[in-house]
């Protein structure tokens, strides 16, 4: 059998197994394994460690757990349940204002990492509660939290952005540039179906405890004051520690954890048990997310390794179109790749057969690369591999189902279809920024 | 016998809960030196050349030492929607053959090779040639290999459980999430 | 093909390591081979960690691998100086070091006695820039307290003699510390590979010549036994596949860098020249560095990296003391 088969049967493989209910980074793991049998024979247990290493070794993957664990520890502290508390007051009557909110909060902590996965948990952790006390429905809550975090690399700063840059030899700084105006755009369509959906469809307990209700000015803007501002100075710690160059975006985490720490113990929530608490399940989740990129980096080498460059390559070759087929094209192929394969690998095995058809068709390549970034992020929400809805689970209460979080996830897929379909109708939305913000000298 | 089992099994589990214990501990020093880093160049202008290195370094050890504390906790993600609706001796017979015919195995030949280069890099005393410090690797290789042999075994006894659980033999508990 | 055999580098198909060297190699190979060699180039993400090939090589994951000693580390003398070496020898005397005056054959006695490898040298990149910064620097003084972004010997030799701050930035995470003075100063790779990372739209000075990496070569290794069971006909058309890419892959790099050269100099940056002074005062403490470490070695009863030493600082001196009749093109 021709090698580049079997590369293609891996995806029917491992979907096999996920539908049985295995572990999915197991399950990725086990099949890279048992292909890479034919290209390695008992070597590919070498091959196992190496990508092991090779994950662990990963100085960017350091921001991951500092900040699950400031997640942890503003939920436990209180902190978390407090902002959410005092928002209410303010957005109590609007629809699904809750959910706003924490689409909000999760815009802003995006802006301090660039890490799939981090503003996910974080922002879960703090707003799952809060909203389920509210009688928010599970699929709205599954969806809010995915979507929110799915920003954690459409707001730059983005590891997604940082690597395609490097692969397809672009600037970093006009990516960057490049992508705040469809993420504001994502964030507003995000926002703006959330407030139709609660005026269609409010909560099942609605507004149950208005916060504000007979409340006086003073007194909200009081209890504002000390509820918002703990929560706030921290995402501008961080934030701030990044844009004047004190951290780097990968250390400011560590700030972000340091600084939960310090507002939980100024609370006088800081003891013993609930640091253990939120240590073992920073381990824990870090443990989870980890060991998905391992398990995916494992399936991608070995899918490359049997030649599924190759199916791509051969994919784009047989087909004859125009420059917007060509791209309509190999964005359907990026959607494909993402179903499966982790965003790394679908950026390494793409971007170098696209990047000399872009020149050879006179594609934009900053266009092209924010119709690719908005692409992949779509396959963050996309089954049957949707690492959202995996990070999700990890934190998800007992409650909510798998089927919910999918239900839930496809609104937001649709909001990023028609993001997409913006910027090919207008290029301008992606390469005008970059002109203006990135100027040089 | 069966009771001895059991106690085979508890005592995995607890194996697998101080490895996750020093995960922590890792945690806490990994922060402390980002933000030592942090602080010693911008405001000391010094900084460190092994801060990058300790901080990897670290990060990799605490994911995997608390692989096994995460399996036992069925805190690695599963997509459940099919699961769901598969007979109950199904589902554990399905878990059990996985687990102790294809994960343990696989993983296996994976945990071999870590050891022998933890050991080689030991007896060695090989450098961490691909970073600025040059620290020696074995302590990064021995985090990475005591963290995949943990689980390993933590991965045999659950495969153990699932069969247990299939056997219906009493006192094998359902809900791995409850146990603690 | 008769022969064939899986080669890792160390980046993607679209970069200078693929287009320049790996890709021009096999091609050649092939080519010269009349087709009974075919080397199948396996680009990142495919064998582990693309730092750590010689290891792969090593574990029999892979026939050959396409790399930088660098990565190597710099406790062994030689990885540290064959391939690049600051103020070592430049584009015009790293070649005939390397074909004419017996460095090919350290290099490759190196390889065999301490890792059981044969290496084909099979690319020589050019200079790079010595740094894109915030500030003007042409000397010891400039250099002073400088957060400055380098790795390896280099970042040694700076903070013992110069006072610098040599911080590690992990290469994805430049720009933004340059772009927001978290550093000073910051060194990567050659002007244009810089230029695509865009790191002139940040830093306002461009400074050069490139001294910490006037040249630097790579290297395709196998373990000793593959490259014996191949038939001496082959052996010797690789070694002339290998020899002509490292003549090639210099002037595709060196035609893509001047055209950088060309754009970045018609933009607003400022290139500022070191001083002759100061180039001359590290190459002195670059080279005292390096007779340490030869010294430490020879002590410990391993000759090998001061030969090396006094092989290249020997024909450097030499072609330094009599080059000059020849006629470097370029105004100074
Ligand atoms: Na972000
Ligand atoms: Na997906």
């Amino acid at each position: 059998m021709e090698t580049e088969t079997l590369a293609v049967l891996m995806f029917p493989a491992v979907i096999a197994l996920l539908l049985l209910g295995l572990q999915v980074s197991f399950s990725l793991i086990a099949v890279g394994f048992l292909f890479g049998w034919v290209l390695y024979d008992y070597r590919v247990g070498i091959q196992l460690f190496n990508i092991i290493q090779t994950t662990a070794s990963q100085f960017l993957l350091t921001a991951v757990p500092p900040f699950i664990l400031m997640g942890c520890v503003l939920e436990r502290s209180g902190i978390a349940e407090r902002l959410f508390r005092v928002v209410q007051i303010w957005v109590g009557r609007l629809p699904n204002g809750l959910a706003l909110t924490t689409m909000a909060m999760a815009t802003m902590i995006a802006a301090t990492t660039g890490i799939v996965g981090a503003v996910e948990v974080m922002i879960g952790l703090m707003a799952i509660p809060a909203m389920q006390r509210l009688g928010y429905r599970n699929d709205l809550i599954a969806g809010t939290v995915c979507a929110g975090g799915s920003l954690g690399t459409m707001i730059p700063p983005s590891l997604v952005l940082i690597v395609y840059a490097s692969v397809a030899n672009l600037s970093v700084g006009k990516l960057f540039a490049a992508a705040i105006l469809p993420g504001i755009l994502m964030v507003g369509l995000f926002m703006l179906y959330i407030i139709v959906r609660g005026i269609l469809a409010p909560p099942a307990v609605p507004y149950a405890d208005t916060e504000g209700e007979g409340m006086t000015l003073g007194r909200k803007l009081w209890l504002t004051l000390v509820g918002l501002l703990p929560a706030t100075a921290l995402i501008v710690a961080v934030l701030g520690t990044i844009l004047l160059g004190i951290a780097t975006p990968t250390e400011a985490a560590s700030v972000g954890a340091l600084g939960a720490l310090l507002l939980a113990a100024a609370d006088r929530r800081l003891n013993g048990r609930m640091l253990r608490d939120a240590f073992l399940t920073t381990v824990r989740l870090t443990s989870m997310i980890l060991l998905i990129v391992v398990a995916g980096s494992m399936f991608s080498s070995i899918f490359r390794g049997l030649g599924g460059n190759d199916v791509v390559r051969g994919l784009v070759d047989a087909i004859q179109v125009d420059a917007l087929g060509l791209v309509l094209l190999l964005l359907a192929i990026v959607f494909v790749a993402g179903f499966i394969l982790e965003w790394v690998s679908v950026l390494l095995i793409c971007l170098p057969i696209f990047v000399p058809l872009l020149d050879l068709y006179g594609v934009d390549p900053i266009w092209f690369a924010m119709l690719t970034f908005v692409m992949l992020q779509t396959s963050y929400l996309t089954p049957p591999m949707a690492p959202s809805i995996f990070y999700l689970k990890g934190i998800a209460p007992p409650g909510m189902t798998t089927r919910q979080m999918y239900a839930g996830v496809l609104p937001f897929i649709l909001c990023q279809i028609v993001v997409l379909a913006i910027l090919i109708a207008v290029p301008s939305l992606a390469t005008w920024l970059p002109t203006v913000l990135v100027t040089g000298f | 016998m069966l009771h001895r089992l059991h106690t085979v099994l508890r005592g995995v589990d607890r194996l697998s809960d101080a490895m996750a214990a020093l995960a922590v501990v890792l945690l806490g020093v990994m922060i402390g030196a980002t933000l030592y880093e942090v602080v010693a160049r911008h405001f000391f202008n010094a900084p460190t050349i092994w801060s990058n290195d300790v901080s990897y370094m670290l990060n990799g050890s605490v994911f995997m030492l608390a692989a096994a504390y995460t399996l036992r906790r069925d805190a690695h993600v599963r997509i459940d929607v099919l699961w769901q609706m598969l007979p109950r001796a199904l589902r554990h017979g399905v878990q059990a053959l996985f687990l102790l015919a294809v994960f343990t195995p696989v993983l296996g030949f994976g945990t071999y090779y870590a050891v022998t280069k933890a050991w080689r890099a030991w007896s060695r005393g090989s450098l961490e040639t691909a970073s600025a410090w040059e620290p020696l690797i074995w302590p990064f290789l021995t985090g990475l290999a005591v963290g995949m042999l943990g689980l390993l075994v933590q991965a045999v006894a659950e495969g153990i459980r699932h069969l247990l659980r299939l056997a219906g033999v009493p006192g094998s508990d359902d809900d791995p999430a409850a146990a603690s | 093909a008769e022969i064939d055999l899986r080669m890792a580098i160390i980046s993607s198909e679209n970069s200078i390591y693929y287009e320049d060297m790996a890709k021009p190699f096999a091609d050649l190979v092939a080519e010269l081979t009349d087709g009974r060699v075919e080397i199948e180039i396996l680009p990142a993400g495919t064998v582990g960690s693309v730092l750590k090939l010689h290891d792969a090589v090593q574990d029999g994951l892979i026939d050959m691998a396409q790399t930088t000693p660098i990565f190597l580390g710099t406790s062994d003398l030689v990885n540290a100086m064959v391939a690049s070496f600051p103020t070592g020898l430049g584009v015009d005397s790293y070649l005939p070091w390397l074909y004419q005056a017996g460095g090919l054959e350290l290099w490759q006695e190196h390889r065999r006695e301490t890792m059981g490898m044969h290496a084909l040298v099979t690319s020589l990149g050019p200079s790079e820039f010595f740094a894109h910064a915030n500030e003007p620097i042409t000397g010891a003084d400039d250099l002073e307290g400088k957060k400055f972004r380098t790795l390896g010997n280099w970042a040694a030799i700076v903070e013992e003699n110069y006072g610098v701050s040599p911080t590690v930035v992990a290469g994805s995470e430049i720009y933004g510390m340059l772009e927001k003075g978290g550093i000073d100063m910051a060194e990567y790779s050659i002007p244009s590979e810089n230029q695509k990372i865009g790191f002139h739209e940040v830093a306002k000075y461009i400074i050069y010549p490139g001294i910490q990496a006037p040249a630097w070569a790579f290297e395709t290794v196998m373990l000793t036994e593959t490259w014996e069971s191949l038939p001496e006909d082959i052996q010797r058309r690789m070694e002339l596949a290998a020899e002509l890419t490292t003549h090639r892959s210099l002037q595709a790099m060196i035609t893509r860098d001047l055209k950088a050269l060309e754009e970045l100099q018609d933009g607003g940056n400022a290139f500022v020249r070191l001083d002759d002074a100061f180039i001359a005062d590290a190459q002195e403490k670059a080279r005292a560095w390096a007779m340490r470490l030869a010294e430490q070695a020879q002590a410990e009863g391993d000759d090998l990296p001061m030969r090396l030493a006094e092989s290249v600082f020997g024909f450097q001196d030499y072609w330094r003391d009599n080059a000059k009749y020849l006629v470097m093109d370029y105004r100074k």
